[in-house]
């Protein structure tokens, strides 16, 4: 606590912040992120140049939030393409008094990444509508402590063409949600409904340290199934423990490679696959 | 004197309009000739010039509204004004304006004149701000299209006139009326209409059995412009018949219907 002048300023730790999605204590989050901002159009009018400004455009915020993944259970994918609600609860020494709150919002984008010592990380982002800010009432939710399961980096299993014989560094798995609002008129900047445009693109890339690996021929993917096979990734807990996260991606398409080299450094290379989906049900049962 | 966009206030017959842009054009037609046994053409300007003015602006009263509207089917002609140019033997051709729910509401107007602009002194700038009217308020009455909400509208108004010279004289003599129509284009999700509401014809094509229940009847639509605190600033009206309906969709949206309804302007007895 600091005195300034006779008044007394605290701050907010971060054992006195917690982030609520749809009711669910969010585990292993490292950092949140929200923000809005309000579209003015700054009017001019000839014969008075500036004749004020008035919102136009859309009203939202953004939310991202990044974790690391130290439990087995995930609320977030089985949220990918619903309505969700959520708020980073904060206050001095856990007074759990104030938040920044939305009552509608949509997920956006998800990612997971890991490299070599570190544990895994499972991020998102989502695109709040309506409501966001002050709650204007207090929350009823409070912190629940928890046992972290961590997934580490050497416990993991990846299933791919080139591991056995390659060293993986690394791998960034991505999927986007473009989320489109519907508005109608009169409808005071809320969306009367929402559209997830297709297809779904989930894009996974690797870095390995290359030993047997040769770069597949461009012309060959014009008409050939060696651009595609099956991936999958099993996070599993230290120690050879049970798997507590897996993403799964059959008949993921290569679609970009790189290859880089250098004095003193390990030939590498990176390799991007992609999977298209149609719905955003059949994503969440199929990869997650 | 340099003159400026803040000098340039814009007046039709009197009524100031907030235009974030405006332009006047004009020309005149020129005859040319080349008498025989001279190596040199002549030209000369078989009539007056014309020109054409066109705004955007901000919808923040009824009477910017009102003032286009009264000039459906009418022959007399109107002065324009922006800051220091004018022209005072004016016609309207066409008004529109578009919506869409986030956005403020842009209209737009056309006009025609006869004789060059003229300039005089230039205005000063003047100062106001405006609350115009805005898609995210505005509501639409338009059951008698089965629509309960739409996603975009298009109201519109166009005339046209010929406009005769006389021997002898450089005004223009009369100015006779041809028609007028005006215009409503709606957009809405398709669960948000009642789709043999929209049929244009009605189940039994072209016979009279569906009259006043689906098919040909006429249709009356109509629109509140409000502003962001929902003050009405003006109503969009139309009574007119349904005559055309478009469907569209992109990936992983819902069709959207699109209609039009349009309504002839009848000299005798005008839009309502």
């Amino acid at each position: 606590m600091y005195n300034i002048l006779g008044m007394a300023y605290q701050r907010n730790f971060y054992d006195d912040q917690f982030v609520i999605i749809n009711s669910n204590q969010l585990k292993g989050v490292q950092s949140f992120d929200g923000s809005w901002s309000l579209p003015k159009n700054n009017m001019t009018a000839a014969g008075y140049e500036s004749v004020g400004s008035e919102i136009e455009g859309q009203l939202i915020g953004q939310v991202s939030v990044d974790r690391i993944i130290i439990d087995s259970s995930d609320p977030i994918p089985a949220l990918l393409g619903s309505s969700i609600d959520g708020e980073l609860i904060y206050g001095p020494n856990q007074a759990a008094n104030k938040s920044f709150y939305f009552d509608v919002g949509y997920i956006d984008s998800y990612n997971s990444s890991c490299s070599i010592g570190e544990i895994a990380r499972s991020n998102f982002g989502l695109t709040a509508y309506g409501n966001i800010g002050e709650k204007g009432s207090a929350s009823s939710a409070s912190y629940s402590p928890y046992t972290p399961k961590v997934a580490t980096a050497n416990s993991m299993t990846l299933t791919t063409s080139f591991g056995d014989t390659n060293a993986i560094q690394s791998y960034n798995l991505d999927l986007s949600l473009d989320v489109n609002p519907i508005y109608k008129i009169g409808s005071m900047f809320i969306p009367s409904k929402f559209e997830i445009a297709t297809p779904i693109v989930i894009t996974t890339s690797f870095e390995i340290f290359a030993s047997e690996y040769e770069i597949k021929n461009i012309m060959d993917g014009v008409c050939s199934s060696d651009f595609v096979e099956n991936l999958a990734i099993s996070l599993n807990e230290k120690c050879n423990g049970p798997a507590i996260r897996t993403f799964t991606l059959d008949n993921a398409e290569l679609i970009d490679t790189n290859i880089s080299a250098g004095i003193g450094d390990n030939l590498s290379i990176s390799l991007e696959f992609q999977n298209l989906y149609s719905d955003i049900s059949t994503l969440v049962s199929e990869v997650f | 004197m340099s003159v400026y966009y803040k000098n340039l206030k814009t007046i039709v017959d009197g009524q100031v309009y907030y235009a974030n842009s405006v332009d006047m054009s004009e020309g005149v037609e020129m005859q040319d000739f080349a008498p025989m046994g001279t190596a040199k053409s002549y030209s000369f300007p078989s009539n007056k010039p014309e020109g054409t003015m066109n705004m955007n602006f901000y919808v923040t009263s009824s009477s910017e509204i009102s003032k286009l509207h009264d000039q459906l089917g009418q022959t007399g002609f109107i002065s324009l004004s922006v800051g220091p140019f004018s022209a005072s033997h004016a016609l309207v051709n066409s008004f529109s304006i578009q919506g869409e729910p986030n956005s403020i509401l842009q209209a737009s107007a056309s006009f025609t004149y006869y004789g060059q602009m003229s300039k005089g002194s230039t205005p000063t700038q003047s100062n106001n701000t405006i609350d115009p009217a805005h898609g995210a308020a505005s509501t639409v009455s338009l059951s008698d299209v089965g629509m309960s909400d739409v996603v975009s509208f298009d109201y519109s108004f166009s005339q046209s006139y010929e406009v005769q010279y006389s021997l002898g004289s450089n005004e223009p003599s009369k100015v006779i009326f041809n028609d007028a129509t005006k215009e409503m284009q709606l957009s809405a999700l398709i669960s948000d209409v009642t789709f043999s509401k929209t049929s244009l014809t009605g189940a039994s094509e072209l016979c009279n059995d569906d009259l006043d229940t689906e098919g040909v009847y006429t249709r009356g639509l109509s629109i509140s412009l409000k502003d962001l605190c929902s003050s009405v600033i003006e109503t969009l009206e139309i009574d007119g018949y349904l005559t055309s309906r478009d469907i569209t969709a992109e990936p992983g949206g819902e069709v959207i219907e699109t209609v039009t309804v349009a309504e002839k302007y009848v000299p005798s007895g005008g839009c309502p």
